[in-house]
């Protein structure tokens, strides 16, 4: 199964800084086949909410860029600023977080109904 | 794996910019993103052309251009919690800026008119807009963003509009009727029609609305025609107390012309003295007319005259500031002078210690505070108010001057009108 964009678009932030940490540098075709790969295909990251994210996280100076040319084109990679790696910390281990919150939300929500 | 060429990548380039993507950095993360795929995922002699239509067509729901509204989007929504946050304290320090003024103001503290200056200005410059930019966003099509974006301007008028009526500066009325036409002509239609057709929103657009006319109808009331019925009547009685000064200087004038005796030597310095004092007041009006109205008169003549809303300039001519402590100018000084010696004169003739024409100290009516004859009178007195002031005076020294020929003793019973105190106006 296929999860649904609205649930990765809040968590989607802490995926790419997740790779980023664990991959020095990166560019947007390679982390979405990353993520791909790593879930077997459940889920996918479209180009529609991924360069917007990096963009942001560029702007938040979370990330760092560096060029490089292939031939005719340019390709971008991204990796982590010493803010970001901070920031990938706390962005995970708020999901874990939030994910052991949702567990106990959502288990107990149908005994007390 | 299929290998692109250099025309090829041109060509992704273009149609990319072409589909509306302009931002240089978007643009190469895209161009590489979809050769990717394509070197991937097409075989060496696949089509080319067919394949990247089918791909970037994965990229978006209806248009290409929707990641760059998306980054965008992403981009300036990082300032919304700064922004939000700007947004409650300045609305909360101007509402207490003004609570506060209008506090101040009642109590006849100093620092009133700061505080609702710095609130007014601090809600319609910094409060008001910054709602405005952070709801514009939450609204989707074109129509509501522009009902926002006048009614936003018409609310920033009206504060404006309101801090220059109470700080009686120029333009405040003009402000105040482009408000209200704006509401009744553009805002009020726009939002009514375009609120009653949603089922949803339809009572509520209903009530709103007839509170808005309400609204804009009480405030042109207050704006404009309150001032109007009370300059209309200030001019209206400066104007008739104009005229029978004149008349009484003609009256005093035949009387000295046709009375066939030689006054006695006395009378005849009250009559300089009189003569003296009323057209040093009359010149004194001239000044006052010309430094606050911007004209250059003559004589007094109130139909010439603009609205006479005019409060502080009186002030500095005859004070030389809106100082706290206000001392009376030259001006004042001369003629209180002048209406000493009458007084004086006419003590000596009627052999009695009351003065006719009272300089006393008076108590100001609404401080309790005990001032000068001058600033009871002059200070902080509109226009209007200090020329019938200056006028009722001529009047009662002419008076003076015509009883004093008919029946002199008479003069010790009559009470004279008083000037308005500047504490009424």
């Amino acid at each position: 199964m296929i999860y649904s964009s609205e649930l990765i678009k809040g968590t989607l932030k802490t995926i790419v800084l997740k790779l980023l940490a664990d991959n020095k540098k990166m560019y947007g075709y390679e982390i979405t086949q990353r993520v791909k790969e790593l879930t077997f295909d459940r889920i996918q990251i479209t180009e529609g909410a991924l360069y917007p994210t990096l963009h942001a996280l560029e702007s938040d100076g979370l990330v760092t860029t560096e060029t490089e040319y292939i031939g005719k084109r340019v390709r971008k990679y991204y990796s982590l600023s010493p803010s970001g790696k901070n920031k990938t910390k706390e962005k995970v281990s708020e999901l874990a977080d939030f994910m052991e919150t949702m567990k106990f939300l959502l288990d107990i929500k149908p005994k007390t109904a | 794996m299929y290998r692109i060429s250099e025309q090829q990548i041109d060509f992704i380039l273009n149609d990319i910019s072409a589909r509306g993507v302009e931002m240089e950095s978007l643009q190469q993360n895209l161009l590489d993103h979809i050769c990717c795929i394509i070197e991937h995922d097409l075989e060496e002699n696949g089509d080319f052309e067919s394949f990247y239509q089918k791909t970037v067509k994965t990229f978006y729901k209806d248009a290409l251009w929707e990641i760059e509204e998306e980054t965008l989007q992403l981009l300036t929504f990082k300032n919304y919690y700064t922004m939000k946050k700007t947004m409650i304290v300045s609305g909360t320090f101007s509402a207490a800026a003004m609570s506060l003024g209008i506090f101040f103001k009642f109590m006849h503290w100093p620092g009133a008119s700061a505080l609702i200056i710095l609130g007014i200005a601090v809600s319609s410059l910094i409060f008001i807009p910054l709602l405005f930019t952070l709801r514009v966003k939450e609204k989707q099509n074109i129509k509501d963003k522009l009902i926002l974006g006048i009614g936003t301007f018409a609310g920033i008028l009206i504060s404006l509009a309101i801090l220059f009526k109470v700080m009686h500066w120029p333009g405040a009325n003009l402000m105040g009727t482009v408000f209200v036409a704006l509401m009744v002509l553009v805002y009020i239609p726009v939002y009514f029609f375009s609120g009653i057709k949603n089922p949803e929103s339809k009572i509520n657009t209903i009530v709103s609305t007839i509170i808005m006319i309400m609204g804009c109808g009480l405030f042109l009331t207050l704006v404009n025609s309150r001032p109007y019925i009370q300059d209309n009547a200030n001019e209206v009685t400066n104007q008739d107390l104009q005229e029978s000064y004149a008349a009484m200087s003609e009256q005093t004038r035949q009387l000295s012309l046709t009375s066939c005796m030689a006054p006695p030597p006395k009378d005849d310095k009250l009559n300089e003295a009189c003569n003296a004092a009323c057209d040093r007041i009359e010149a004194l009006k001239i000044s006052l007319i010309n430094s606050s109205e911007d004209i250059q008169v003559k004589t007094v003549n109130y139909k010439e005259l603009g609205k006479l809303d005019n409060y502080n300039d009186p002030t500095i001519v005859l004070f030389g500031s809106l100082d706290d402590h206000p001392v009376p100018g030259a001006d004042l000084k001369v003629l209180r002078e002048r209406l000493q010696t009458i007084n004086l004169l006419m003590k000596e003739k009627l052999n009695t210690p009351v003065s006719l024409i009272d300089l006393s100290d008076k108590k100001n009516l609404k401080s309790g505070v005990t001032q000068s004859w001058e600033i009871h009178h002059f200070y902080c007195t509109p226009l209007a108010n200090v020329l019938r002031n200056l006028t009722q005076l001529q009047i009662n020294i002419r008076f003076i001057q015509l009883m004093n020929k008919r029946s002199p003793d008479m003069l010790q019973t009559i009470k004279f009108v008083p000037p308005v105190d500047s504490a009424m106006s």
